[in-house]
């Protein structure tokens, strides 16, 4: 099967969602870290997989924010 | 050996095939339960990893149905953090092995190498023709007692290879298997990526061991004095037999 294009959590997900969602990028981000420090420097996977990682840290900061937004609403 | 990915997140499912990938691993992805289930009953997996929190059916469903038809098949569940519940019902389901996310792809690594071995008498884990070896679970490949380096992609074929060869494989089979089923089996890229094994595992060495089998595909066996004419032939496009 084919990979879509990626998706968004969804707009106003709850804290139990937005905890669960979590562990795919960070799981992605560190395995591609791992995989990118266990190559050669010169091999030009190992490009592709920082900015993997880096894909998934920016996934990660999306659901900081949301985890922050969804904390203030709790609190009100 | 090839492996199925059910995972619904695209990101972390695209990360799972692209390293499993390096690690020689044959990979195809299921979005979600129904697909999964469709393709482990389907086709030959050495392995599935199989998220319990999957769309159109969850990951226990998917396992107990499979447990019915593939008992043996080994299945690693990829759980939630803090989950005891879901580790617990998925192991009396029938899942060989656990892992909870976020998790280190190394010990993802070993845990699949882990299952696999479990699976394999000792014969099975090492491959041999003539002087030819292939080691599936340390990944290496000597002939003639030296050691042969290769690619994720070339590993993966010579493997595919020597685990049927008492059969002739097709290219469209060899497609199915080493690459993915979204492969496009209209490429030339089986012959390519046989010129390349020939050169590593075959130049300079008596007798030839990767046959074209004329109109159907390819056949591990020794080709008696053929040292000079195959390598020319098939590169030429030519069907040997």
């Amino acid at each position: 099967m084919n990979f879509p294009p990626s998706t968004q959590p969804s707009a106003q997900p709850s804290l139990r969602e937005l905890c669960h969602a979590l562990s795919q990028p960070l799981t992605a981000a560190r395995g591609s870290l791992e995989l990118a420090l266990r190559m050669p420097p010169d091999d030009p996977a190992r490009a592709d997989f920082f900015n993997d990682a880096l894909a998934a840290l920016d996934r990660l900061v999306i659901i900081a924010r949301q985890l922050h937004d969804a904390a203030e609403i709790a609190a009100r | 050996m090839r492996l199925l990915v059910a995972e619904d997140d695209v990101s972390l499912a695209k990360f799972l095939r692209k390293g499993l990938e390096t690690e020689n691993y044959a990979v195809d992805w299921a979005g979600d339960g129904e697909e999964a289930e469709h393709l482990a009953e389907q086709y030959d997996f050495d392995l599935v990893l199989l998220d319990v929190n999957l769309p159109r059916r969850n990951g226990f469903d998917v396992l107990s149905r499979l447990r019915k038809k593939k008992p043996t098949l080994p299945v690693l569940l990829l759980t939630a953090q803090g989950r005891i519940e879901d580790r617990v019902r998925g192991l009396d389901l029938g899942a060989d092995d656990y892992i909870v996310k976020p998790f280190s792809f190394s010990e993802l690594c070993a845990r699949i190498r882990a299952l696999l071995r479990r699976g394999q008498r000792p014969a099975e884990s090492v491959l041999k023709l003539d002087t030819l070896e292939l080691n599936r679970i340390e990944h290496s490949v000597k002939r003639a007692g030296k050691a042969v380096e290769l690619t994720p992609k070339e590993f993966a074929l010579l493997e595919y290879l020597m685990l049927n060869q008492s059969r002739r494989v097709t290219r469209a089979m060899i497609i199915e298997h080493v690459w993915n089923l979204s492969f496009d089996s209209a490429t030339n890229v089986v012959d390519v990526y046989i010129n390349y094994l020939r050169s590593k595992i075959d130049e300079g060495h008596q007798p030839k061991l990767i046959r074209t089998v004329r109109g159907v595909g390819y056949q591990m066996g020794p080709t008696p004095g053929s040292d000079a004419a195959e390598p020319a032939a098939a590169a030429a496009g030519a069907e040997l037999e």
